[in-house]
């Protein structure tokens, strides 16, 4: 009986069926004789077979009689005596494969080779357990004893001894796979795609005794070995033919099941011309320019059905993963092999002609055959996965809608919906649901349009983050997010209450009450208390020391006078310098007049206008000049203690100041008789300090400042740095009463000293009341 | 490192001007000299800049918006307009340029600063209702103290002996307090000067 192979799957069918059992796909209409062996794995182990001899038939022939000639040259008494028991066991064994086949197809409905397979490894399961460990150390055993044999010379002998234990099995399991591709019979499709009602495998022969055959071998190769023990090359080839072949007839049941791992280990090898087509086999399939099997090998011509003279199943050959080592066990002896017609495989010998051109035979045979030498690519290729890998049906899980409400998306907060990435919040989300009674399936995308059940996620209403990172939240600051959430919902609506404006308007009485006190008091205390206020009694000595200087000033030396304030405070600084002024106006000293803010130079000529009130004889036409305003803060002050000259070329009339009768002979600060710096603040005052004082020498630095400058200036007098101070309205007064001057100019004292004690009497008030009445926060600490 | 050559100038010309303070050299002199005439010529250009971008960019933008500052804004440019003009016709030596000054620009921050004076008064009546800790005490007997001996209110204590030297001793606590501020500003300053000559700090960047 044939099976019909399916052209969609490539799985065997019945002869009857007209569509298949897997996949349901038509199958082509059944022809008797059609049915060819469509497994591509066995078509390339054959057609390889056949090409390797047939498309260099004359190299072939070389290489048997090569392999001939060294095998009787080198091959050993007691391998001989094993390779004859072998082909003794080897007409055995083919004898009960003909007996198991003839019962075989005297059995009613096993035709079907599939079903027999199924039988097969039912009653290899029920397999008495001592001959299973036989079988499974096997299956372990080759490919690691394949490479230790590379090493040759470090495999002890019970290692090689062991593998030797096994040689029988794989020799007849030998001599049946080649047995069977010699006749092309058909090959089954993958263990994988094997269906479960595939009928089981042909059981051995009744004679067949495979514990009789491993105790045997065993024995007989453990005496003669352990005569033969020093040729480690022999032994090396040994073992490679040894440790896989399988006895014939047997079909061991883990290649039922793992037909992947024992297809790489039950390779057999069993004369030297096998072992020469090992080798160059091997080097075949090592070339650096097999890249891909795919590209060499005509996958898909192998699915097309070989045309077969006698299809036979008889041995149902499972696909393994390393080709090239099936191809290898599955050559028939030297005897057997027929060379077939290059015109009968000529896709592949095209391919193959193409692949094995660049070696030589000479190289095949002298390089010793290494499983380990497989290009790890050509290692994993699973022969089986090109031509025809079987779609496994895609689990349908039915998806019915019984009217359960579909899972909501999640609601997230709005802070981290505002961290969402912009386009997670813009796109609407559709969730699709199946209609009632359609069926999903999973991994396949539904294309239809959503239905009346559609759920739309909801329009997400924050604003999404421009960055689009990751937030990272510390549990500290989720900790006060919470109480921020708390306070933001627990905090009442604050509305401004009447009580509150009240308040205010209160504030802004009281505010306008004291500014009309304080105007109410400078009145008065110009006006009618003008003459009641009180001088200090004692003389600073930084007043005395200026008033002294000042005395001392050279008259043929000017005084530089710069002035470095702000017009808003122009009312302390006039009364603080006009008794100063007063006394070098008496002294007729010449003055230079410099701004270095810009609206000083009005005020300091204003000044000295006042000044000329009190000494009339003092011309300022020809004794003063004004220098103007001088930029540069303090790199110019800095520059023109280098040199004045330099840095003060014009005045404010645009005259050379080298020219000028006052200034014609300054060049440096200290040409100056003295320098006064009228000043508000102490940072003016320090600039003038640390860049003028230190190039002045002999020439005085007078301070006349504001009083909220003075206990910064104070230091720099006491440190000598300054030579004279006077500073605020108190210092003016006191310099006036060392002058004894009677200009006034002191009429607003009174109204200074009522201001300041009203101001202290308010504060000292506000603080005990403020003392009884709660607080209102603000503070820091408690 | 955003600009080495900006670097190099700030430190060489640091170094210059550092190395007259301690080398009389003419050398120096004549380098350093130059460079800080340049710097007062930048100063002065840089406060015409400033002037122009105050009354030609930002006010000439709120003028041309809507809103009450617009009129400010355009008092402003006409202020200047009027200054610059009675300036340049007048002279700054000028009597009459000068009452601008005297009558114009002094009231009106004479006038600010009186604002600030009942300002601080009235603030001063809730002090202790605010900072009602030690701090605030403290504060609060300082401003009463030196009020009133600032006033000049105490100068009948000068003849009494204890009471003159006890105010006295008052009033060096203000100048102790000066003092360690301008050791920290000189400190400070020392400081910035040698982070800008190494180059670790480059206001001239910003």
């Amino acid at each position: 009986m044939e099976n019909r192979l399916c052209p969609i799957c490539s799985r065997q069918n019945n002869p009857q069926d007209t569509h298949c059992w897997f996949c349901n796909a038509e199958l082509p209409p059944y022809t008797p004789g059609e049915d060819q062996p469509t497994d591509w794995l066995e078509e390339l182990k054959n057609t390889d077979l056949n090409l390797e001899v047939s498309s260099s038939p004359i190299e072939n022939n070389q290489d048997q009689n090569r392999s001939e000639k060294e095998s009787e040259e080198f091959t050993p008494n007691w391998l001989q005596k094993i390779r004859s028991r072998e082909a003794s066991d080897r007409e055995e064994k083919k004898a009960n494969e003909e007996r198991y086949w003839a019962e075989k197809r005297s059995k009613e409905g096993l035709p079907d080779w599939l079903r027999s397979l199924n039988e097969d490894a039912n009653e290899l399961n029920s397999i008495p357990e001592e001959t299973k460990p036989d079988v499974e150390p096997e299956k372990e055993q080759p490919i690691e004893s394949l490479k230790s044999d590379e090493g040759g010379n470090s495999i002890k002998a019970d290692d090689w001894l062991d593998s030797l234990k096994t040689w029988q099995e794989p020799a007849e399991e030998k001599t049946e796979i080649s047995s069977s591709q010699t006749e092309n019979t058909p090959v089954a499709s993958s263990p994988e795609e094997v269906p479960e009602d595939s009928q089981p495998l042909s059981e051995p022969g009744e004679d067949f005794d495979l514990n009789k055959i491993f105790l045997l071998s065993e024995e007989k190769s453990n005496q003669e070995l352990s005569s033969n023990l020093p040729v480690e090359e022999e032994k090396k080839d040994e073992l490679i033919e040894d440790q896989t072949i399988l006895p014939e007839g047997f079909n061991p049941l883990d290649q039922l099941f793992e037909p992947i791992e024992d297809a790489a280990k039950s390779d057999v090898v069993t004369t030297e011309k096998e072992i020469a087509d090992i080798e160059s086999s091997k080097t075949l399939d090592s070339s650096p320019f097999l890249k891909n099997l795919d590209d060499v090998l005509p996958f898909d011509e192998f699915d097309q059905p070989l045309e077969q003279k006698e299809p036979e199943p008889k041995v149902e050959f499972e696909p393994e993963p390393n080709a090239n080592l099936r191809e290898i066990s599955s050559e028939p002896s030297p005897e057997e092999i027929t060379p077939l017609p290059v015109g009968e495989v000529k896709p592949f010998a095209v391919d193959m002609e193409k692949v094995a051109s660049p070696f030589t035979p000479e190289e095949t045979i002298t390089e010793p055959f290494k499983l380990d030498d497989l290009p790890e690519w050509l290692a994993d290729i699973k022969p089986g996965e090109k031509p025809s890998t079987p779609v496994k049906p895609k689990v349908r899980r039915p998806v019915v809608d019984d009217g359960t409400p579909m899972p909501e998306k999640g609601k997230l907060p709005v802070w981290l919906d505002a961290r969402r990435p912009v386009e997670a919040v813009d796109l609407p989300i559709a969730i699709e649901r199946p209609k009632p009674g359609e069926i999903a399936v999973e991994g396949e995308e539904v294309s239809k349009i959503p239905s009346e059940s559609a759920i739309v996620a909801p329009a997400i209403t924050g604003t999404p983050s421009e960055l689009g990172e990751g937030l990272r939240v510390s549990n500290r600051q989720k900790t006060n997010a919470a109480l921020l959430s708390v306070i933001a919902t627990s905090v009442e609506p604050v509305e401004v209450s009447a009580g509150a404006t009240v308040k205010i308007g209160n504030q802004s009485v009281w505010r306008s009450l004291l500014a009309v006190v304080f105007l109410l008091i400078a009145v008065l205390g110009g006006t009618i208390l003008k003459d009641y206020y009180l001088q200090p009694e004692l003389f600073p000595e930084e007043v005395v020391h200026t008033f002294t200087l000042v005395n001392t000033i050279p008259l043929d030396k000017p005084v530089l006078i710069a002035g470095d304030f702000e017009a808003g405070f122009a009312g302390e600084i006039r009364l603080t310098f006009q008794p100063v002024l007063e006394h070098m106006m008496r002294r007729d000293l010449n003055f230079a007049l410099m701004a270095i803010n810009p609206v000083d130079s009005a005020l300091l000529e204003n000044q000295i206008t006042n000044g000329m009130t009190a000494v009339p004889s003092f011309d300022s036409a020809s004794k003063v000049v004004d220098l103007g305003y001088f930029p540069g803060g303090a790199i110019a002050i800095q520059n023109m203690g280098n040199s004045f000259s330099n840095a003060v070329r014009l005045t404010a009339d645009l005259v050379d100041t080298s020219t000028h009768e006052i200034t014609k002979n300054v060049h440096l600060l200290s040409d100056f008789g003295a320098i006064v710096v009228v000043t508000d603040k102490s940072e003016n005052a320090r600039v003038w300090i640390e860049q003028i004082q230190p190039g002045l020498g002999e020439t005085p630095l007078l301070l006349v400042t504001s009083a909220q400058a003075s206990p910064l200036i104070i230091p720099y007098y006491k440190s000598g740095q300054v030579d004279g101070l006077v500073s605020g309205m108190p210092g003016g007064m006191i310099y006036q009463k060392i002058l004894g001057s009677n200009t006034g100019g002191f009429e607003s004292a009174t109204s200074m000293q009522l201001t300041l004690g009203l101001m202290a009497s308010l504060v000292l008030i506000g603080g005990f009341v403020s003392l009884v009445l709660p607080k209102t926060g603000g503070g820091k600490r408690q | 490192m955003k600009s080495p050559i900006a670097l190099a100038v700030a430190v060489i010309s640091g170094l210059i001007v550092l190395l007259g303070y301690f080398i009389p050299s003419p050398m120096l002199a004549d380098i350093r000299t130059p460079m800080l005439d340049w710097a007062v010529i930048l100063s002065g250009v840089a406060g015409l800049v400033a002037i122009i971008h105050l009354v030609f960019g930002v006010h000439s933008d709120r003028v041309k918006k809507e809103g009450a500052r617009q009129w400010f804004s355009l008092v402003v440019i006409l202020c200047f307009l009027l200054t610059l003009v009675a300036g340049l016709f007048l002279e700054p030596t000028s009597p009459i340029f000068q009452k601008v000054v005297t009558y114009i620009q002094t009231p009106i921050e004479s006038s600010l600063l009186a604002i600030l004076a009942v300002t601080l008064s009235f603030s001063s009546l809730k002090l202790l209702q605010r900072q009602r800790n030690w701090m605030g005490i403290v504060f609060f007997v300082t401003v009463i103290l030196f009020l009133v001996i600032n006033s000049g209110l105490l100068s009948f204590t000068d003849r009494i002996p204890i009471l003159r030297d006890f105010l006295s001793g008052l009033q060096l606590i203000p100048t102790a307090g000066a003092r360690g501020i301008v050791l920290g500003v000189a400190l400070g300053s020392l400081a910035t000067g040698i982070r800008i000559l190494i180059g670790a700090e480059r206001p001239y960047e910003n």
